[in-house]
C-alpha cells in the first residue's frame, strides 16, 4: 500500500472507513465534506495511491485561545489583544486495517508541515485528543497537556519550526 | 526552511485553514501557556524524525 497524503477531494473513497471510534468514522462519513463547503475545517487524507481508498485523516483550522480571564500582567505575556492565535488539529484518525503501520505519526508529522507552512500568524499548535491514549501519543512527539483538560494538549510554534531549523540547518 | 516551504505548500489554498471557534482556558492553564511560550524552544527528536520522513515521502509525490 502506498499511501500519499493530500487534501480531500471527492474522487476519495470513504465507504468502509472504520478506526475503531464511530465519532471519528461518522465525521468522515457525514460532516468533513459539509465543514470543509462551509469553511470550518480543512481535511487530509492519507489514501491509496492505487484505488483513492482513505486510510486515515486529520482536519485543521484556525482558532484563538481567550486569554482574558488571567491577570493583566500575565496576560502581555501573551496577547495585548485578548486572543493567542492558533491552529487546532481536531481530529486525527487510522482505519483499522492500516493501523501499527506508522500512518498515524505520518499524518502528524504532515500536519505540523502543513502548519508551519501556514502563511497565517499562529504562536500555538492545539491537539484535541479523543482519550488517554491518544493524548499519551501527542505527549510523545512533544505535545504538553493542561492541568485541567488532559485531553487538550499544546506545542508552541517555535518547536515545531525548530524541527524544520534543525533539520535543514536554515 | 525555504526548501521544505516550497514541498508542503502544494497551493496557497491549501494553507488557509478554516476558522473555528475560540478556545477558553482556567486562569491556571493560561499562566501555563505563558509559560510555555516565554521558554525556550524544546527540540522533540522523535518528532524531528517523522517530519523528516514525511518530507521525503512528499517529496516523491
Amino acid at each position: 500500500m502506498a499511501l500519499k497524503i493530500v487534501p480531500f477531494e471527492k474522487a476519495h473513497v470513504k465507504e468502509g472507513f472504520n478506526c475503531g471510534k464511530p465519532e471519528l468514522d461518522e465525521y468522515l462519513m457525514k460532516y468533513a465534506g459539509q465543514d470543509m463547503r462551509r469553511g470550518l475545517a480543512a481535511l487530509f487524507v492519507a489514501v491509496d495511491e492505487g484505488d483513492n481508498r482513505i486510510y486515515g485523516y486529520y482536519t485543521l483550522s484556525n482558532t484563538g485561545i481567550d486569554t482574558r480571564i488571567i491577570p493583566a500582567a500575565l496576560q502581555k505575556r501573551l496577547s495585548k489583544y485578548g486572543d493567542v492565535p492558533a491552529i487546532r488539529l481536531g481530529r486525527l484518525a487510522v482505519d483499522q486495517r492500516a493501523q501499527r503501520q506508522g500512518i498515524g505519526v505520518r499524518l502528524l508529522a504532515n500536519a505540523v508541515i502543513r502548519s508551519v507552512s501556514n502563511a497565517s500568524a499562529w504562536a500555538l499548535m492545539v491537539v484535541d485528543a479523543k482519550d488517554d491514549r491518544a493524548a499519551a501519543f501527542y505527549r510523545k512527539f512533544g505535545f504538553d497537556s493542561l492541568e485541567d483538560d488532559a485531553l487538550h494538549l499544546f506545542s508552541p510554534r517555535k518547536d515545531l519550526e525548530l524541527l524544520f531549523i534543525d533539520a535543514f540547518g536554515a | 526552511m525555504t526548501d521544505f516551504l516550497i514541498v508542503a505548500a502544494n497551493s496557497a489554498a491549501e494553507n488557509v485553514f478554516a476558522a473555528e471557534e475560540r478556545i477558553t482556558l482556567s486562569a491556571k492553564d493560561q499562566q501555563r501557556l505563558a509559560e510555555m511560550l516565554s521558554r525556550p524552544p524544546k527540540l522533540n527528536k522523535r518528532l524531528r524524525a517523522a517530519v523528516r520522513e514525511e518530507l521525503t515521502e512528499t517529496r516523491k509525490n
